[in-house]
């Protein structure tokens, strides 16, 4: 709790600034929402990099195993990281870059993914074959 | 997480704004380009440091 009212004081706190600095110097004011971006993502990844055994635990009870484990965070970290990059690049004005970088996430994740769908569809057919 | 690079960034910011039209009025235009674009630097020096921490801390997170 402490942390996200910490994180929280620090994006109101960028977000004036920024405000203050959009008006004197805009380059200088993007570099500063860069900034606290960065921050503000970092300290939320270290608070999740403490929960991620606990979620390793959880994937385990569920039946997963250790490689689909680490398929499915490789997917949910590239999602986030596409996202914040997109949106660092949106910020900017710089949609169509932005849009690339989405791009690249999906193909990224639709790639970790199909070995799976293969799977699924193997077995569905030894299915149909019983 | 590291406030203090936000008001560090802000502050280059406004140091920036207020050299910016002192020293275009004394009639020293290439040196207010300069340091605009030497707080730019300084501002993204500042921030590459903290994204390689972060895709550091993400490639170590999610593998």
């Amino acid at each position: 709790m402490e942390q996200l009212i910490r994180i929280s004081a620090a994006g109101v706190a960028a977000a004036i600034l920024i405000m203050l600095l959009r008006g004197l110097k805009s380059e200088l004011a993007a570099a500063l929402t860069v900034c606290a971006s960065v921050l503000m993502l970092g300290a939320v990844a270290a608070t999740v990099a403490d929960a991620s055994g606990a979620v390793a635990d959880l994937f385990s009870k569920a039946g997963l195993g250790s490689e689909q484990t680490a398929g499915l965070l490789k997917i949910i970290g590239a999602a986030y990281t596409a996202e914040f990059a997109s949106s660092i690049c949106r910020d900017m004005g710089e949609t169509s870059v932005a849009s690339k970088i989405e791009l690249a996430g999906r193909i990224y994740i639709v790639l970790t993914a199909v070995p799976w769908a293969v799977t699924l569809v193997s077995a569905v057919k030894e299915l149909g074959m019983q | 997480m590291n406030i203090d690079l936000i008001f560090k960034i802000a502050g280059i910011g406004i140091i920036v704004a207020v050299l910016n039209p002192i020293l275009t009025k004394a009639g020293r235009d290439e040196q207010a380009t300069l340091v605009t674009v030497a707080g730019l630097i300084i501002a993204m020096l500042v921030i590459a440091g903290e994204i390689r921490d972060l895709f550091g801390t993400l490639r170590s997170l999610f593998g």
